[in-house]
């Protein structure tokens, strides 16, 4: 009995001590609250509507994350559910981790796990609110591991299914999540030809949704070939783009980069990294088939070539991200280094172990054990309380719910349209947000289909979206006023017009406050709705001519795209019910045995 | 000595210089990175100074 219990937490070690660097790491985010970080922005109750489906005129940039989670927060509060996410991302990658360093002991496994959780990609995707990248990241050792035992001739494909679809919650991720199975499979060198089939088809299936919906926005799928340079990988501190990436940042925003990584110390912890997984290379060699060492090489490779090609090879990544549909998934490229994790944590566990084990006297080695394991840690510890801070929970201002309750009673007196979002500008610095940098949550809050600007801005640098609805909007705003103004977004199929004050006069300010961007905006036709100190809200009159139609507003389109969800569900559902049937069967059988 | 006891001491022993070398590294690094003045639209600059 007691060998059990002992044996049960030497399991359940690496999950246990992933879950407290994880609550280190996420701080107070964690506390009551919604947590608001550049692109990270969750609302108490994220209404299911068409654009969520891939129907909209913008990009499909958030399929499937925006339908998961606004389906999934009719069972589980919004905010519960963001800290469940980003909680359950960081557990779940450390035990992972640990699960790819073979042997017994424990050294490994928890040096591997504190990697894997503790490192610049995490606190960088963290800080610029990526979460459904670090849900991809958090599946990679478990998809390679699933993907081995596929290969290996095992009834595997049902887990290996579940854990593609939890990584493939934003395309992206459906591509790393891709590179990863198809290397672990194919790595092997006999038979894999049907499993590498159906391992394919099931990431195509699960990956279906933000494929087609890509697909029928047809040319506005390329992106502006100038987001190449600007999202590049950076240096940090004394080291240059390629150490950077090599320690697993890198990532284009200096802002969410870590003080320690700027400074001499991120260079010495990539150095102490890099020598503990070198002191693991022996072990891995002689104790891991040579199949898998190829396979998470070769994704190691892929995840540092793209990481590294917008600054390598400027211009062809440009000439693609321009002229390739869909290419403009590689301009930021830093997000595939998460594939040179799994390698870098395995050998870093597999070395910390061998360290540990060549002290001659047991309790000295432990001891060394111990240090290697808190390396990442020590040498990073600005990761802690929520990246230094930036992930703090905040709660909405009432006067958001005041515009939700007022936009949904004209949803159901049949008052038809979208909401413009104004300023015409993606990003605020709310001061309820303690002026953190994030997209403008405005539009998820409320219940309504929303059109915000996709035009980016970096260190003052326009990067021209790919909606040309929004760029029409945008002229709109930029040329015309009154009552012409009004109809010609009821045109564009506006129903309600919201003006976040705070941001209008914070552009102002700064006195980048362009007509364009319609912080100041008089629509003296339309319905006031609401007039509070953060927002304004106007009803448009109803269009009375012809509303411009977006890309997917087609019948094949939405047929196409109802295909592509269908096909999606389906694979998922097949393999939940695969999967539970496979446990309930290996049960029975334990039970016969026993 | 007992070996559990001499093993957990060391593990005392290297978590407190593991928690000494944090320290360190705090103080370190204790001022964040200058960054450029900033837009309030901005989304984020690649410009450390």
């Amino acid at each position: 009995m007691r060998g059990r219990i002992g044996a049960a937490g030497l399991r359940a070690a690496p999950a246990l001590w992933s879950a407290v660097l994880a609550v280190l790491v996420l701080g107070g985010a964690l506390g009551p609250g919604y947590v608001l970080s550049y692109d990270m922005v969750w609302v108490p109750d994220l209404a299911v509507r068409g654009d969520f489906w891939g129907t909209g005129s913008s990009l499909p940039r958030a399929v499937p994350s925006d339908l998961v989670v606004a389906l999934l927060d009719e069972v589980v509060p919004g905010m519960l559910l963001q800290k469940v996410a980003l909680l359950g991302a960081l557990v779940v990658a450390g035990a992972g981790a640990a699960r790819l360093v073979p042997g017994t002991g424990l050294v490994g496994p928890l040096a591997a796990a504190t990697l894997y959780v503790w490192n610049p990609f995490v606190a960088e995707r963290l800080g610029i609110g990526h979460w459904p990248l670090l849900l991809t990241y958090a599946s990679l050792p478990w998809i390679f591991l699933c993907a081995r035992r596929l290969a290996a001739g095992e009834r595997a494909l049902p887990q290996l299914v579940l854990w593609v679809v939890l990584a493939s919650l934003s395309p992206v991720g459906g591509i790393v999540a891709g590179v990863m199975v198809v290397a672990a499979v194919a790595a092997s060198a006999r038979g894999v030809r049907r499993p590498l089939l159906v391992a394919t088809g099931a990431v195509l299936a699960v990956n279906a949704p933000w494929i087609v919906a890509g697909a029928v926005h047809g040319s506005a799928t390329v992106s502006d070939p100038a987001a190449v340079a600007l999202f590049a990988a950076q240096g940090e501190g004394v080291m240059p783009p390629w150490l950077a990436v090599l320690g697993l940042g890198g990532i284009w925003n200096a802002e969410v980069v870590p003080a320690s990584r700027t400074t001499v110390v991120g260079l010495a912890a990539l150095v102490l990294v890099l020598a503990v997984c070198v002191a693991g290379l022996t072990t891995w060699r002689r104790r891991t088939p040579r199949a898998e060492r190829h396979a998470l090489v070769a994704v190691a490779v892929v995840g540092l070539v793209v990481a590294l090609a917008g600054r390598v090879a400027p211009d062809a990544v440009a000439w693609l991200v321009g002229h390739v549909p869909g290419a403009g998934l590689l301009r930021d490229g830093t997000r595939f280094v998460a594939l040179v994790a799994p390698l870098q944590a395995l050998l870093f566990g597999l070395g910390a172990a061998r360290l540990a084990a060549a002290v001659p006297v047991r309790a000295v080695g432990l001891g060394v054990g111990t240090f290697l394991v808190l390396v990442p840690v020590m040498t990073m510890p600005d990761a802690a309380r929520g990246v230094s801070g930036r992930l703090e929970a905040v709660d909405f201002p009432e006067e958001y719910a005041t515009v939700r309750q007022a936009v949904e009673r004209d949803r159901q007196a049949g008052h038809p349209g979208d909401v413009l979002l104004l300023p015409f500008t993606s990003y605020r610095q709310p001061g309820w947000n303690d002026g953190r940098r994030t997209l403008d949550p405005l539009g998820r809050y409320l219940p309504a289909d929303y059109l915000a600007s996709d035009t980016l801005v970096v260190s003052g640098e326009e990067i021209a979206g790919e909606d040309q609805r929004a760029a029409r909007v945008g002229h709109h705003l930029a040329t015309l006023e009154g009552p012409a103004l009004e109809q010609a977004l009821a045109g564009e199929g506006i129903g309600w017009v919201v003006l976040d004050r705070e941001a209008a006069a914070a552009l102002a300010a700064q006195e980048v406050d362009a007509p364009g961007y319609g912080g100041s905006v008089e629509l003296g036709s339309a319905e006031v709705l609401h007039r509070g100190t953060l927002l304004t809200a106007w009803q448009l009159a109803t269009p009375t001519g012809h509303v411009t139609p977006g890309p997917a507003d087609t019948a094949p389109a939405r047929a196409l795209l109802a295909l592509a969800w269908g096909l999606a569900a389906l694979t998922l559902l097949t393999a939940l019910y695969r999967s539970v049937g496979t446990r309930v069967t290996s049960r029975r059988q334990l039970r016969r045995s026993d | 000595m007992n070996p559990f006891l001499a093993g957990l001491i060391a593990m005392i022993v290297a978590a407190l210089l593991a928690f000494f070398t944090t320290f360190g590294v705090v103080n370190t690094v204790s001022a964040e990175p200058k960054q450029p003045e900033q837009n309030v639209m901005d989304y984020g600059t690649n410009q450390a100074e």
